[in-house]
């Protein structure tokens, strides 16, 4: 059985090392090749700040609120391993800061002492009138990345770095199960209308006396929040989300803007040493796309499943959609009568 | 007209902040900062930093509060401005955890910082062998940092700074129409029947920076403070310990504590050891007394005995004794000096 992946950010690795960890013995031979264009630190994963925080709202994607929950749940459980500076994991607390009073997020029951801020609290962010408080997690993909590549790399799991241009030319090579993990660029595999790429920039800055994150909600403005997300090293400051923006260059106009949002924000930012911009596209959808779909070429078919779409909260969900992932290659399996019923031996 | 000259002794967190009150506040007073040793010399600049006050057994406990309040409030101020960086002074929350559920569940202090609570099930699962636990933000204070900021305050307004070790307060009373003690553990030697004891604290810096909440055990003794360039891991209460010396069984003991409470530390590189004695008393000592020197009362304001809360409490105990000044200035105006 040979499976092979398209995309080498937090959704094609951590896919890649759930289904090892669900069918490596379940499975002989059982070949797992990931296939990716760029690798870490080059992936929109990499760039991102690692802010374990879903959107506000699921609206009604209740399956995402379980893959976030499982996520963090997951991650929660390496904090006290050996690994977790490795991995990348931390804690951190932070704000979540709105310009009206609205319901409790989707999410508020999967973090750590969540709780309303107190009026005191809000005089800190004057134009915001209400917000909450939680500790959540950090997941730095730039060191989650390479951590998972040696975790697959010592297992056997093959690289390549190659574009690839359709799922047919990877099952023509031999592939059984073609499993797209290629995120915002999915639309070059296979048309998909309803994925476009949210344009995000964020400025690295070293302030390393700011230790909690701050993420905004205005409700009035469209979509570009101020958030400002100290990270192990460097604090990311962003935002902006534009759908439709291709463009990978770092916008001057942005940075302005961004910068001045976030001083006005973190008065404390004014003396910081800017370090660089980095610009990434967010693979944005109305939801996950995690499914299986069996393609036929001429007499030949083989499946694929997608597991693309993730938006702005791709290490946010990661573990839970890579689950499900496994889970789909299961059924898979299972039609094929390639599972063993007890585990071989090895 | 000829100012009043006032001289603070002592160039901690204390001194500087009492010297930058009374300085600002009463533009008749020349004021001089005498002290043998300055910033980063100084007790205050290994501390942490953190804004947590102990309870006192003798003090109101409403004065406890307005001193906590006062310090609180200015430091928030900062934390909150372009200053903070330069000043070293930001939010930091992070857990309080009991081995045993206290008596006392609320200090007085809970409504003075911020988002106070018990911590939920889950959180106390990353603790497992504590059974209690309190959730806050609270400030930082790096001295390393405030205590130059103070003191670049403190010139702006034409205060003066003379590095010298006072053996006397009598001798210096001669030259000087009011003084302020802020000597710190130094009292010991400083001040007649001295109630002051050195609580000896060894700590850490380590280089962790991926940590960013606080974790105190209540007990004082392992307490783990992410800060600006370094994580400060500690600690000791060696009471009447007057030991300036790094004690390498104390750093393994830090280690291993910490390292229970927190397993990534395993990890950290150890990028230094400090230690510092707390002047410890019973209760912080802030009144007035009159030395009698060649015909004249001269004021002396004492502002010592702090403990471990010198930054928790400096700028509200700085303030009592600037109002201990300005009414002893007032109720006995000073006499020419021969």
């Amino acid at each position: 059985m040979k499976v092979c992946i398209i995309g080498a950010g937090v959704i094609g690795l951590s896919t890649a090392q759930s289904i090892y960890q669900h069918f490596h013995s379940r499975v002989t031979p059982l070949t797992i090749e990931v296939y990716a264009d760029v690798f870490t630190p080059l992936t929109t994963s990499d760039g991102a700040a690692g802010l374990w925080q879903p959107y506000l709202y699921d609206k009604g994607n209740v399956q995402e609120t379980k893959w976030n929950k499982e996520t963090f749940d997951y991650l929660l459980s390496f904090l006290s391993s050996p690994d977790s500076v490795k991995m990348g994991i931390f804690l951190q607390s932070g704000y979540i800061l709105c310009t009206e009073t609205v319901p409790d997020p989707s999410y508020k029951d999967a973090v750590l002492g969540f709780r309303q801020l107190t009026k005191r609290e809000l005089d800190m962010f004057p134009g915001y009138s209400y917000g909450w408080f939680n500790t959540t997690l950090m997941i730095e993909g730039k060191t989650y990345l390479p951590w998972l590549m040696d975790w697959l790399k010592q297992r056997n799991v093959k690289f390549h770095q190659r574009k690839i241009g359709s799922f047919k030319e990877l099952a023509d090579t031999g592939a059984d199960v073609v499993i797209n993990c290629s995120g915002v660029r999915s639309g070059d595999l296979q048309l998909d209308p309803e994925l476009k790429p949210a344009r995000g920039q964020i400025i690295k800055v070293d302030a390393p006396w700011i230790k909690h994150w701050i993420t905004t909600n205005n409700f009035s403005s469209s979509g570009n929040s101020t958030y400002i997300i100290p990270g192990s090293r460097l604090v990311s400051v962003g935002g902006v989300f534009q759908v439709g923006n291709w463009n990978l260059q770092n916008s001057f106009v942005d940075h302005k803007r961004i910068w001045e949002d976030a001083c006005k924000l973190e008065p404390s930012l004014q003396h910081a040493q800017i370090v660089g911009d980095w610009t990434g596209l967010r693979p944005a959808r109305s939801k996950v796309r995690l499914e299986r779909e069996t393609i036929r070429s001429g007499s030949h078919a083989f499946e694929v499943i997608h597991n693309y779409g993730h938006g702005g909260f791709g290490l946010t969900i990661h573990r839970g959609c890579a689950e499900e992932a496994a889970r789909l290659l299961g059924q898979i399996l299972e039609q094929k009568s390639l599972l063993a019923l007890s585990k071989s031996s090895l | 007209m000829q100012r009043v000259k006032v001289v603070v002794v002592g160039a901690g967190v204390v001194g500087l902040s009492t010297a930058v009150r009374i300085a600002e506040a009463l533009p008749y007073c020349s004021v001089t900062v005498i002290a043998e040793k300055f910033s980063p010399n100084t007790t205050s600049d290994g501390a942490a930093g953190i804004l947590l006050p102990t309870e006192f057994p003798d003090i109101p406990l409403d004065r406890q509060q307005r001193w906590f309040k006062e310090t609180f409030d200015h430091l928030l101020a900062i934390a909150y401005s372009p200053q903070a960086a330069d000043a070293g002074v930001y939010l930091s929350s992070g857990f309080h955890i009991f081995k045993d559920v206290p008596c006392e569940k609320k200090p007085f202090w809970a409504d003075l910082v911020f988002g106070f609570r018990n911590m939920s099930d889950k959180e106390m699962k990353l603790f497992p062998n504590h059974k209690f636990g309190q959730a806050f933000t609270t400030l930082k204070c790096e001295c390393l940092s405030y205590l130059p900021w103070l003191e670049k305050r403190f010139r702006a307004v034409g205060g003066q700074i003379l590095q010298e070790k006072v053996t006397d307060l009598h001798k210096l009373a001669l030259n000087y129409d009011a003084i302020i003690n802020c000597s710190g553990v130094g009292s010991h030697f400083l001040v007649k029947n001295e109630e002051v004891y050195p609580v000896r604290g060894q700590m850490l810096m380590v280089n962790a920076p991926w940590l960013k909440n606080f974790v105190r055990d209540a007990d004082g003794k392992t307490y783990i403070y992410p800060g600006i360039r370094y994580v400060n891991i500690g600690g000791t209460r060696q009471v009447d310990d007057w030991r300036m010396e790094v004690d390498k069984e104390d750093s393994e003991g830090i280690l291993e504590r910490c390292s229970r409470l927190e397993p990534s530390l395993r990890v950290a590189q150890v990028m230094g050891e400090w230690v510092g004695l707390r002047p410890g008393r019973a209760n912080p000592r802030v009144e007035r007394e009159y030395l009698h020197v060649q015909g004249r009362q001269v004021p002396l304001v004492h502002n010592y005995g702090h403990g471990g809360c010198g930054i928790t409490l400096s700028w509200g105990t700085a303030l009592d004794a600037l109002n201990l000044l300005r009414q002893s200035l007032f109720d006995k105006p000073p006499q020419a000096r021969l």
